[in-house]
């Protein structure tokens, strides 16, 4: 008992920083995956402050992953804003993921100052209670104020990068994911950078086209890194490869190819 | 009964903007006399009452402009509309005083510090100088406050009950009172040089040598006849304008004097309990039509939003030819709704701050910029959806499954909503008002225009997609002429994203790419 003693008063030192204090302070919104929340400070995503999430291109699942956190925002009636997407938000697949529509605010803007300029109002506004943006043209400066606005105004900001190579870059934002897409609608996740935890932890979540269904942690042996227990030292970066950054319209083109047998379009031909 | 008079000492001159703290001598005129002039002009030894050419023999380069008694009046009923927040009756005293009765509103507003200390704020804001005094009768008060310094502090005289008036009016000077010229004159001949010295002379003598008027005044003021008054009733629309010094051309240098009248408007607003939802500002210029500019609020509840929005949008403006005045007008206003409390504490409702923030963004980026969206009854996924008012009323049903909506429940036949095909294979052409499904997946992200896939076996996006699922027929709109025969299916690449292709069922069947699940 002394021993438990001595250590509870060695801890009290004030030179002594826990990691796991500062994490459990935080508010958060769960994620909607029980796997992905064990992970983050908190318990899930922080009700104010910047996330990255690098994803290789658009259609890895970034946005499904987003969903109930998203529907959780619009449901306590704050505002969900997304500045300039690539694409258009489509309405019923939305709604369909449970988001209040009325409460979802559109922004399209061209020039990377109004664009800046706009999500740092949504972000300050305190009205907002998810921002999505894309990093094309934003550097630390503009992140580090973005995050202070975010907590400033009690919002979480989603920046979606595409760029190449951004794993390696050092950014204010303090919760990094590097998303991945693999085989059978799973979305590969690398946590790259967190608040009071070891990184990187690799997981994979399911997500079911739109509508998440059940998340399941990888298997410590199945993975290639895995969890890394607490507090092991040096911790070994995930060497996942992230493909260059092509939009995905950038790089459509028709080639022409040989002809394959496909069951469903059989199937389907068949009842025709 | 209590009353507090106001007199503004500086009023003349503070109603022209800019000319109290120009560094540039500045008189106002009236028959050929100095009016009024800046502390730039008396430095140069000028006084009121000085002839025009006199005083441009002390200053040269002395500015002068006519004095406007009209300018003045609606100044001073500016004042008096932001003295009706304190007290329910006020009380204009020609040319520049106010008188309140604030008796009544002594307990509102928490003993009379709390509201000298609100004028003090108030006026202070406004960039008024001000004496102040307090007594039980009005007339008392407002000749308390005309004697008080004429400095840079306000003068400060409270007297609260009629006992204390007699020996306190007795020191003023004669001059404080409202009496002809002639009467002044010669009360200071008969050596009558304060108030007390008339108050010890009989009252029917002093009312035989120099008129009614004045033994009526020394009774009203000291209480011992009754002294009704007209109180001020205040428009019920608002509308000011203001005239510039100089004509200038840039807006910018005009936004000053609009931030001067934004209280105004805000407390016009307050005080009928109404948020103001349309302003129009008006830019007058020199021969030409002047420039107009209406700007729209859902609610403009805060002094700092509106001042923003205005100057957002006025910063825009191109005018023609210098301004020489500007104008405000408030054109629509709506009856102030309490945002509702939360029964939970932590969650505050944030629909106010919302409204403001579209207001800020499209004053901005511009009006088309900031969108909501909505759902429409199309099985045609460019037209399922639509642009709405972002936020608006509009309600937006999320119809997930037919089971749990109550109403779609209670009417089952009632022919609004076409149950289509059990693997949903929508067909709802024929009845004309097809409904939405959703138990069927639906991507994030939709491509603002399909992109053609070839017409091959399989669509091809760089290399062959692989199929996942569908079919899923969507036909329609043949009553629209864009009619649409198309077989919707999953298909993926290999390295993982999945995208929402369909082929048309008519033609050549070729593939088109129209989004991707994100």
């Amino acid at each position: 008992m002394d021993l438990f003693k001595d250590l509870q008063d060695l801890l009290r030192h004030p030179e002594i920083w826990r990691g796991d204090a500062l994490a459990q302070q935080i508010s958060t919104i769960s994620t909607g995956f029980p796997a992905l929340d064990a992970e983050l400070p908190g318990g899930g995503w922080a009700r104010a402050g910047l996330n990255e999430l690098q994803v290789p291109r658009e259609g890895a699942g970034e946005l499904s992953m987003l969903l109930p956190a998203l529907a959780q925002v619009s449901r306590e009636h704050r505002w969900v804003v997304c500045v300039a997407p690539p694409y258009l938000p489509y309405a019923p697949a939305l709604g369909q993921a449970g988001i209040d529509l009325s409460r979802y605010m559109l922004v399209k803007v061209q020039s990377l100052e109004s664009r800046l300029w706009a999500i740092e109002q949504a972000l300050r506004s305190g009205a907002c209670g998810a921002v999505l943006f894309w990093s094309q043209g934003l550097d630390d400066r503009h992140l580090r104020r973005l995050q202070l606005a975010a907590v400033e105004g009690d919002a979480m900001g989603f920046c979606f990068d595409h760029s190449p190579r951004t794993a390696e870059r050092s950014s204010p934002i303090p919760l990094r994911l590097a998303l991945q897409p693999c085989q059978g609608a799973k979305l590969q996740i690398d946590i790259l950078k967190r608040r009071g935890g070891p990184t990187p932890v690799r997981l994979e979540l399911a997500l079911s086209r739109g509508n998440p269904v059940l998340s399941t942690p990888l298997p410590p042996s199945r993975g290639r890194v895995g969890r890394i227990p607490a507090w092991s030292g040096a911790a070994r970066r995930p060497d996942h490869t992230i493909l260059p950054a092509d939009s995905v319209l950038g790089n459509l083109t028709t080639q022409g190819w040989q002809p394959e047998v496909n069951p469903v379009l059989q199937r389907s031909a068949a009842r025709a | 009964m209590l009353w507090m008079s106001l007199v503004f000492p500086q009023l003349a001159l503070e109603s022209v903007p800019g000319l109290v703290e120009n560094p540039q001598p500045w008189a106002l005129t009236a028959e050929g006399r100095v009016f009024a002039c800046n502390a730039a002009a008396s430095r140069h030894g000028i006084q009121a009452g000085h002839g025009l050419s006199a005083a441009l023999a002390l200053a040269p380069m002395l500015q002068h402009c006519r004095h406007d008694p009209g300018r003045d009046q609606a100044v001073l009923e500016a004042l008096a509309e932001w003295a009706l927040g304190l007290s329910a009756e006020v009380v204009l005293e020609f040319p520049f005083a106010l008188s309140l009765e604030i008796g009544g509103s002594l307990r509102y507003f928490g003993g009379l510090s709390s509201i000298l200390a609100r004028v003090e704020t108030g006026l202070g804001k406004r960039q008024h100088q001000f004496n102040l005094a307090v007594a039980p009768t009005p007339l008392a008060a407002l000749w308390l406050a005309r004697s008080g310094t004429r400095g840079r502090e306000p003068a400060l005289q409270v007297v609260l009950d009629k006992a204390g008036l007699r020996p306190v009016l007795a020191t003023l000077p004669v001059s404080v009172m409202d009496l002809p010229s002639d009467v002044l004159i010669r009360l200071q001949g008969v050596g009558l040089d304060t108030i007390g010295d008339c108050l010890s002379m009989p009252n029917t003598a002093l009312s035989r040598r120099y008129g009614e008027g004045l033994s009526l005044q020394l009774a009203k003021a000291l209480g011992q006849i009754p002294d009704p008054r007209l109180g001020y009733q205040p428009p019920e629309i608002f509308c000011r304008e203001v005239d510039l010094q100089a004509p200038v051309q840039e807006i910018s240098w005009c936004l000053p004097v609009l931030d001067r009248l934004l209280p105004d408007v805000m407390h016009w607003a307050a005080r009928q309990a109404r948020v103001v939802t349309r302003v129009r500002i008006t830019l007058k210029h020199e021969l030409h039509a002047p420039t107009l500019q209406e700007v729209g609020f859902a609610g403009a509840a805060q002094l700092e939003h509106l001042q923003w929005v205005l100057h957002e949008h006025l910063e825009k403006l191109q005018v023609p030819c210098p301004i020489v005045g500007l104008g405000v007008q408030i054109l629509d206003s709506v009856v102030l709704d309490q945002p509702v409390a939360d029964l939970l504490p932590g969650a505050p409702v944030r629909l106010r701050e919302g409204q403001q923030l579209l207001e800020r963004l499209r004053a901005r980026l511009g009006p088309n910029t900031v969108l909501g969206l909505g759902l429409c009854d199309d099985h045609r996924p460019e037209r399922s959806w639509t642009y709405r008012e972002p936020g608006s009323g509009e309600p937006v049903r999320h119809r997930k499954s037919f089971g749990r909506g109550g109403a779609w429940m209670a009417l089952p036949d009632a022919g609004t909503g076409v149950r289509n095909g059990p693997r949903g294979h929508g067909v709802a052409g024929d009845s004309g008002q097809a409904t939405q499904k959703h138990d069927q997946p639906r991507p994030l992200w939709l491509l603002e225009t399909v992109r053609d896939l070839g017409n091959h076996t399989l669509p091809c996006l760089r290399r062959p997609l692989r199929l996942l699922s569908g079919p899923e027929r969507i036909e329609s709109g043949w009553w629209d002429g864009s009619d649409v025969a198309r077989d919707y299916y999953i298909a993926a690449d290999q390295d993982g994203p999945q995208y929402w292709v369909y082929r048309n069922c008519r033609g050549e069947g070729r593939w088109f790419l129209q989004g991707i699940f994100a």
